[in-house]
């Protein structure tokens, strides 16, 4: 297949990962870290992890629009969802996320109207289809969803269209990364930088990470070829003792982003004072929230929305995890109470999640290759 | 699956918490299996020892009969390649052949939603005709339930099937044995895509058919060529490939391993779940089916020379060794594969096949990679024609795997990655 095999050919693997032992410095520990949940899936799903060298440590980031959204947020839509009339449409990926009072697929097998919708503008088409019902869509993602989202108010309010808002979740990945190079127990050297994010931002707005931060990164795509080549190229850089934004990812994401999408998100959204993210806190201007002239399609303004913190279980590490302080496998739950089945935290739901990612194609991988002799 | 008389003691343990049935209760992966084995066999069958096959075997008075059900909920009715009248027949035959049984009757209910139009009832009923047909067996009664509109999805059909043995196959988990080969009768994943297409909710179109058909012709003709070599078999309906190994590897007690290189999959299958972050092990098929055969007799050449008779069968014209058994026993583990590049093995999801689908892009990377979109017809398949064009040959890159018999595939071409964004 075309733009997928290649990027998983077999030699050119084995190729970059030579040039990788080379140009490792076997007295130094790297810590990369990977911002996007994406990457995380395809370094585990491609096993990528067992061919570096074990002094490349590879560092989970927070880009993971379902894993860092706070409990009290699934509550508030799901307290939305529960008044008589309202549809709650989401992402698949949102379904099945715990709440306080079970996640959107339970309330939705005990009789809650909850949707799962591929596209935003499917939640118009609901809409049009539903005129005695409310449609609320639960938006979710970094700058890779808000542009569609946008679009969709935008169609909305070109439509004049009256039972349909946005619960808005939408998030930046820019100060969250700022928050991780705040946060005093990171040490990382160098970021692999997000794929999708960056087809609709490019590549200018990290240029502040490498001039000022000193940390060099590169911008990926999500093959394992892609992945291999960014660890080369910020190997390269630091081996160089250089810091700058590269983009590895450019039959994809252009250097200046997509100014079309940008544009649609400038539009419809505005930056909130402050948002709650999981495991890094209240980050200030890290999150959108629909400007004033879309307040009819806001369900935050059109209904009451509790807007209750609510804390994590307290034995989950979902934060730390996160964070990329501890492994998904040090976390108390991990595989014992928290499964992919039987979810406690975030991050074993999404498929861009470390959890999740980890549980199935690491999780006693080691006793699986003693017992049946796989060599790896 | 059919859970009379195939209770295992061991299994009986499980117990059944969940405070509510789920969809994902119905998915065929673990939470599944955690019902059944949970609630119904405790409840409904002594204990046997037994593991849970795809029919029950017994004995009446000396004559041994296989009896099995299945009930059908397809959306929609109809879809390229087949509908749920065939699939009805089809799926209940498919499942006595997989456990050694020829059908010889079926019964049918039909649930139907007042306001279902006749016609649409008469071309099901005529499609379970043909399909009855084909597989040889006759529908001898049924029954019929009316709910009012709104209280099911316009049809559902369920079916009841028995059959005779078929002679010279042994259908028995516990006879497999470390070094014994799997083989699949064709192209995986076809099935599960195509419905999930023709819901028209993706904006994909690809040109595949569901594999819908009745494999019985095919199992017989291997009974006939190599009975005593098969140890196990099992049609990968719900759930998948992974989900039948899986039941295979907790059955066995061994683990299993693919080569992920060998598994036969559509280059449109694999594009829609690329796109759509699937794996083409958990999908849905309807006419095919794994085969587990001793070491020995799935040596290439011994496949090769049986080739013949499978060709002049209509079905299972593709089939493929993709694995084999480990060679030590452990406890635990399910079910493994090989990538290609890095041993890489895996533990199963079948959760995933419950967690609804998100593209995996969103239509800004779309249009960056297929500039053009579909809306303005011919022009952009063309260049999405000259974008991807892959080798046609893919299946024969197996010819070269080491040990696995591989039979080559009818030399239909690939159809290029026929995979649109409307």
């Amino acid at each position: 297949m075309k733009y997928v095999d290649e990027f998983r050919n077999p030699q050119l693997i084995a190729k970059s990962v030579d040039e990788i032992c080379q140009l490792a410095d076997p007295q130094r520990h790297y810590r990369l870290m990977e911002v996007c949940g994406g990457h995380t899936h395809a370094i585990y799903r491609f096993g990528l992890k067992d061919l570096l060298p074990s002094n490349i440590e590879l560092i989970h980031g927070p880009g993971c629009p379902v894993c860092v959204l706070p409990m009290g947020r699934i509550d508030d839509g799901l307290t939305i969802a529960a008044q008589p009339g309202v549809v709650f449409a989401a992402f698949g990926d949102v379904m099945r996320v715990p709440g306080t009072q079970g996640s959107p697929l339970e309330r939705k097998a005990r009789g809650m109207d909850i949707r799962i919708i591929y596209s935003p503008s499917d939640a118009i088409k609901l809409a049009k289809l539903n005129p005695d019902k409310h449609v609320m869509f639960f938006a979710i993602g970094f700058e890779t969803t808000a542009p569609s989202t946008a679009l969709t108010l935008l169609r909305a309010r070109a439509e004049g269209l009256r039972n349909f808002s946005v619960f808005c979740n939408h998030v930046t990945i820019i100060p969250a990364i700022r928050a991780i190079l705040d946060s005093p127990d990171m040490r990382i050297d160098g970021f692999i930088g997000p794929g999708h994010v960056s087809t609709v931002i490019g590549c200018r707005p990290y240029e502040w990470v490498a001039a000022n931060e000193g940390k060099p990164i590169v911008v990926s795509g999500f093959e394992p070829l892609d992945l291999l080549q960014s660890i080369v190229m910020l190997l390269r850089q630091l081996r160089a003792g250089e810091s700058k934004v590269e983009n590895q990812y450019k039959r994809v994401v252009p250097w200046e982003g997509n100014r079309a999408a940008l544009s649609a998100i400038a539009e419809v959204f505005e930056l909130r004072p402050y948002f709650e993210w999981r495991g890094l806190g209240f980050i200030s201007q890290s999150a959108l929230r629909l400007r004033e002239e879309y307040a009819q399609w806001d369900a935050e303004r059109r209904f009451d929305v509790p807007g209750i913190r609510v804390t994590d279980p307290k034995a989950a590490q979902c934060g730390e995890v996160l964070k990329g302080v501890l492994k998904p496998a040090q976390c108390k739950l991990f595989g014992r109470e928290c499964t992919p089945e039987n979810p406690v935290g975030a991050l074993m739901v999404s498929s861009e999640g470390s959890c999740a990612a980890y549980y199935n194609y690491e999780h006693r991988k080691s006793a699986l290759v003693t017992s049946i002799g796989i060599p790896t | 699956m059919n859970y009379e008389s195939h209770a295992a003691t061991a299994l009986a343990r499980i117990r059944f918490r969940d405070p509510q049935i789920e969809m994902s209760h119905g998915a065929g992966g673990k939470a599944s299996r955690r019902l059944i084995e949970g609630l119904f066999v405790p409840l409904l069958y002594e204990s046997s020892g037994q593991p849970l096959g795809d029919a029950a075997h017994l004995n009446l008075d000396g004559a041994r009969v296989a009896i099995t059900t299945d009930s059908f909920v397809v959306k929609p009715l109809r879809f390229p390649g087949g509908s749920i009248g065939g699939l009805a027949v089809n799926g209940t035959v498919n499942d006595l052949a997989v456990s050694g049984a020829k059908a010889e009757a079926l019964v049918a209910t039909f649930v139907l939603e007042a306001g279902l139009p006749t016609e649409t009832l008469r071309d099901e009923i005529q499609a379970m005709a043909a399909a009855a047909r084909k597989a040889g067996v006759r529908i001898v009664g049924g029954d019929t339930k009316v709910v009012e509109h709104g209280k099911a999805d316009s049809m559902y059909i369920s079916t009841t099937g028995i059959g005779t043995p078929i002679p010279g196959i042994a259908v028995d988990p516990s006879s497999v044995s470390p070094g014994d080969k799997i083989l699949v009768s064709g192209p995986i994943g076809d099935h599960g895509i195509t419905i999930l297409l023709a819901r028209n909710e993706l904006d994909l179109e690809a040109d595949l058919h569901s594999d819908t058909r009745t494999v019985l012709p095919f199992v017989e003709a291997i009974a006939r060529a190599a009975g005593s070599s098969i140890r196990w078999m099992r049609d990968p309906t719900r759930g998948g490939v992974a989900t039948s190994l899986n039941e295979l590897a907790r059955d066995c007690g061994f683990g299993v391993v693919l080569d992920e290189s060998a598994v036969p999959v559509r280059d449109e299958v694999r594009g829609a779940c690329e796109l759509l972050g699937l794996d083409p092990l958990h999908i849905a098929n309807e006419g095919q089916f794994l085969t587990v055969v001793s070491a020995s007799s799935a040596s290439a050449d011994s496949w090769r020379r049986r080739i013949a008779h499978y060709r002049r069968d209509s079905t299972g014209a593709r089939r493929r060794c993709i694995g084999h058994d480990p060679v030590r026993r452990h406890a635990g583990r399910r079910h493994a594969r090989r990538r290609p590049f890095a041993a890489h093995l895996l533990r199963t999801k079948p959760w995933l096949l419950n967690t609804p689908l998100r593209p995996k892009l969103n239509s800004v990377c779309w249009r960056a990679i297929w500039p053009s979109s579909r809306s303005s017809h011919a022009k952009p398949a063309a260049s999405l024609m000259r974008a991807v064009k892959c080798p046609t040959a893919s299946y024969a890159a197996a010819a070269s795997l080491p040990s696995a018999a591989v039979l080559m595939p009818p030399t239909r071409s690939m159809s290029q990655l026929n995979l649109f964004i409307r």
